[in-house]
């Protein structure tokens, strides 16, 4: 009876990944997402139901990962509405999410494209800016060899566009 | 898409980022690295030269040169909503600038990082100049912060008024105004909230803001900001002023004079008048009556954040009325010259300020409410800055240790100064002992006159805190020894060190700091109170050289420091990556001494005598 308190205190819902996995989570954690805030709204999902909410471009690995930020970051304030000019910082980004950060490339990408899906906007902006990060103090073929980008400009091309950007290069 | 590139291009999937989120990665990035993107590949340029990636634009020393800045008129100018520049920025520059700027909105000027010395030979674009170029290109400019300290002329202003309508937020920095500035700034811009005239010391240049000028900018514009540096005489003129602000919601004041009485008007005109008020800030006004203090707590429920000096007549019953009055305070910077002795209204202080990020608490006068300091740090669960200015009875080390071991967790940032006499070595071993949870987020930790001793040094660096410390700040510290500094050395992730008036510190202990793993590591380091041997050998520069990472170096008070030192530092492996060299109250140096440091590129030499 102990444990159908605490259910009736924090409600859970089901989560199925893209490769049918199910993850049981409580309401509150994953309302962060504001994807699923307004799937279940729409729907009117009711708390109670046992349905999982599908989740058809997340992967249960990446959806694992998700679920661990939102956890550790379900006490934070709701995020503000940030104006035009918002801080171009990336210096705070908090120990703890150093550490989640800390994943292969292709992880790293899947986490920005499900927190974007998603529409976890914290996570999105930790995200980006581990990858600013990497960019930060790089030369183009520095940047091209981290991320594994070909480069596509033919020698003219190329030519062009490093005189358009030769103005600002202080490095 | 995805499915259609092999997988070795899904693993490449950075290069071909959905463009949302590949300028949501740009928005964090400066101009330089902008530029490189632009050069990575086809996509990556298509995304990084977007108009709103350039949007805001800064125009230092440091970042653009001549010919660049010109180039910068042609392709991007169009797009500039907001544009920073430093005082080093010419005339001719800011006009090739700003020829087509013509959406700009935003213009802020910053003092440049390079000496004054170096930046005389540039000469920089005068205010006349930058409100004339401004007033030639720029219509929609609703925002103007100065730093430059020369004239602003009435006629001046008032030609740039008139091109220049839509003005919202004026910053005239260190700027000296003529007395009809005020004037024509009231009756040309109808929309101006914003007024920040305070960088100026006031006693130089007793003309600066007069009554008449307040007044005028009071009643005739919406203010919402008002920040203002005057002369003490001059806070009832300020007070009558503040009636007419109904909107104000920010107001910082500055005197300059620490002396004075009857200023507890302005208290109650802002209490009478600005209902709204989110930030107040009146750092050397001094509080005479616990009555006044209480109004402004009553009828000003909404301030966030606010920096007060209570006097010694006010009571210390109102400790417990900011608890009660301001609940939403994040910031609270508080120096008080009352005595403090009921721990209840201390703790009611930390009941009702619960949401307090920041907390200064510096005690003038006698202090024993010890119980009560630490009820309110347990009660502030959100805290991060913590500065504690606090005079306890030299026998306090239990109740030291109570108060730091009720410190919430999450304090990034602390500041302790608690005893005249030092904080004693039992108490230290507690905060540095304690249980891990006591401070695993501190970054910055400064401890002014501490007992530390070289075994508390060991149990700092093997501690919790020790792990995860980036920056340590140390000042009198009477007992520290060479030795320590090589145990801090050894610190995992100490980026920064900053020591002042160490006594026992020697040559030998910059030798010891130079063998550990500081060596590679250290990005700041200030060294205070000179550790030269008295006949000129500089061989202490022997042994900074081996810091090949620094890049922030301050030397404070080496009397027997020449441009010689400075030299073997220039030719030495540190001089590499070094940016910033400060050289702070040695007489026998002068400005010249930086010259061979800046032959290679371009470092920020700071110099001053006192």
């Amino acid at each position: 009876s102990q444990l159908s308190n605490q259910r009736a205190a924090m409600p859970n819902i089901k989560l199925q990944s893209s490769d049918n996995e199910i993850f049981e989570v409580e309401l509150e954690i994953a309302k962060q997402s504001n994807t699923i805030k307004t799937m279940l709204e729409d729907l009117s999902v009711s708390d109670d139901s046992d349905d999982p909410v599908p989740l058809p471009n997340v992967n249960a690995a990446i959806l694992k990962k998700v679920i661990a930020w939102c956890t550790h970051h379900k006490d934070d304030p709701p995020p503000v509405e940030e104006d035009e000019y918002k801080e171009r910082r990336t210096d705070d980004i908090p120990t703890w999410d150093l550490e989640f950060m800390k994943v292969d490339q292709g992880t790293l990408f899947e986490i920005i494209l499900a927190s974007n899906y998603l529409d976890i906007k914290g996570l999105l902006d930790v995200a980006c800016k581990t990858v600013a990060n990497m960019i930060k103090g790089k030369s183009p073929e520095e940047i091209r060899k981290t991320f594994n980008i070909k480069c596509d400009f033919t020698a003219e091309e190329l030519e062009q566009v490093r005189k358009e950007n030769e103005w600002c290069e202080e490095k | 898409i995805m499915t259609s590139l092999t997988a070795a291009e899904q693993s490449n999937s950075f290069g071909s980022m959905p463009l949302m989120l590949l300028s949501n990665v740009f928005h964090y990035l400066d101009q330089a690295d902008l530029s490189s993107c632009c050069q990575v590949s086809r996509w990556w340029n298509q995304v990084a030269s977007r108009p709103s990636t350039w949007k805001s634009l800064i125009y230092t020393m440091d970042n653009m040169s001549a010919d660049q800045a010109k180039r910068l008129g042609r392709k991007i100018c169009q797009f500039i909503v907001s544009l920073t520049i430093d005082t080093s920025v010419s005339a001719m520059q800011l006009r090739i600038l700003l020829k087509r700027a013509c959406n700009l909105q935003s213009f802020t000027q910053i003092e440049c990082r390079f000496s004054k010395h170096y930046t005389t030979m540039i000469k920089g674009a005068t205010n006349a100049e930058i409100l004339a170029a401004l007033a030639t290109n720029c219509p929609r400019l609703q925002e103007l912060v100065l730093v430059e300290s020369s004239n602003i002329a009435a006629n001046g202003l008032s030609a740039f008024a008139t091109s220049c309508p839509q003005i919202k937020r004026l910053d005239v920095g260190k700027s000296c105004l003529s007395p009809d500035c005020c004037i024509v700034a009231s009756q040309k811009w109808p929309g101006l909230v914003s007024f920040t005239a305070f960088k100026l010391k006031i006693s130089r240049n007793a003309q600066q803001l007069s009554d008449a000028s307040l007044q005028a900018l009071a009643a005739c514009c919406p203010l919402r900001e008002l920040m203002i540096g005057v002369k003490l005489a001059s806070i009832g003129s300020v007070s009558q002023a503040i009636l007419k602000c109904p909107l104000l919601e920010k107001f910082v004041c500055f005197t300059f004079e620490k002396t004075g009485s009857a200023q507890d008007q302005l208290l109650i005109s802002l209490a009478t008048a600005c209902r709204g008020l989110k930030t107040i800030c009146l750092p050397d006004i001094k509080i005479q009556t616990t009555e006044a203090l209480e109004s402004l707590l009553v009828n000003c429920p909404a301030v966030e954040s606010t920096t007060l000096f209570a006097g010694r007549q006010v009571l210390q019953h109102s400790l417990q009325l900011i608890g009660r009055n301001w609940k939403q305070l994040r910031e609270l910077n508080l120096t008080v010259e009352f005595e403090v002795s009921a721990n209840n209204y201390l703790a009611d202080l930390g009941t009702g300020c619960c949401q307090l990020k920041q907390l200064h608490l510096s005690f003038l006068a006698e202090f024993s409410a010890t119980d009560g300091l630490s009820c309110l740090l347990k009660s502030c669960k959100k805290l991060i800055n913590l500065k504690l200015i606090c005079p306890l009875p030299k026998d306090s080390s239990p109740v030291l240790t109570a108060i730091i071991s009720a410190q919430p967790a999450q304090v990034t940032n602390l500041y302790l100064s608690v005893n005249r006499s030092g904080i004693d070595a039992s108490s230290l071993a507690a905060l540095l002992a304690g249980p891990a949870a006591t401070t695993p987020n501190l970054g910055e930790f400064t401890l002014s006159r501490a007992d530390l001793s070289p075994e508390l040094v060991s149990n700092l660096v093997n501690s919790a805190t020790g792990g995860c410390l980036k920056s340590l700040q140390l000042a009198n510290c009477v007992c520290l020894t060479d030795d320590c500094l090589a145990s801090l050395g050894c610190l995992p992730c100490l980026k920064e060190i900053r020591l002042y008036k160490l006594k026992l510190i020697t040559n030998y202990g910059v030798l010891c700091l130079s063998q550990t793993n500081a060596k590679r590591q250290l990005k700041v380091l200030t060294l205070h109170n000179g550790y030269l041997d008295d006949n000129l050998t500089n061989v202490v520069f022997d042994y900074l050289a081996s810091f090949s990472g620094l890049k922030t170096l301050e030397l404070r008070f080496w009397s027997c420091l020449t441009d010689a030192g400075i030299a073997k530092l220039a030719g030495s492996e540190c001089a590499h990556n070094l940016t910033s060299l400060t050289v702070a109250g040695s007489a026998l140096v002068t400005e010249e001494a930086a010259a061979p440091l800046r032959q290679h590129r371009q470092l920020s030499f700071q110099y001053k005598l006192a």
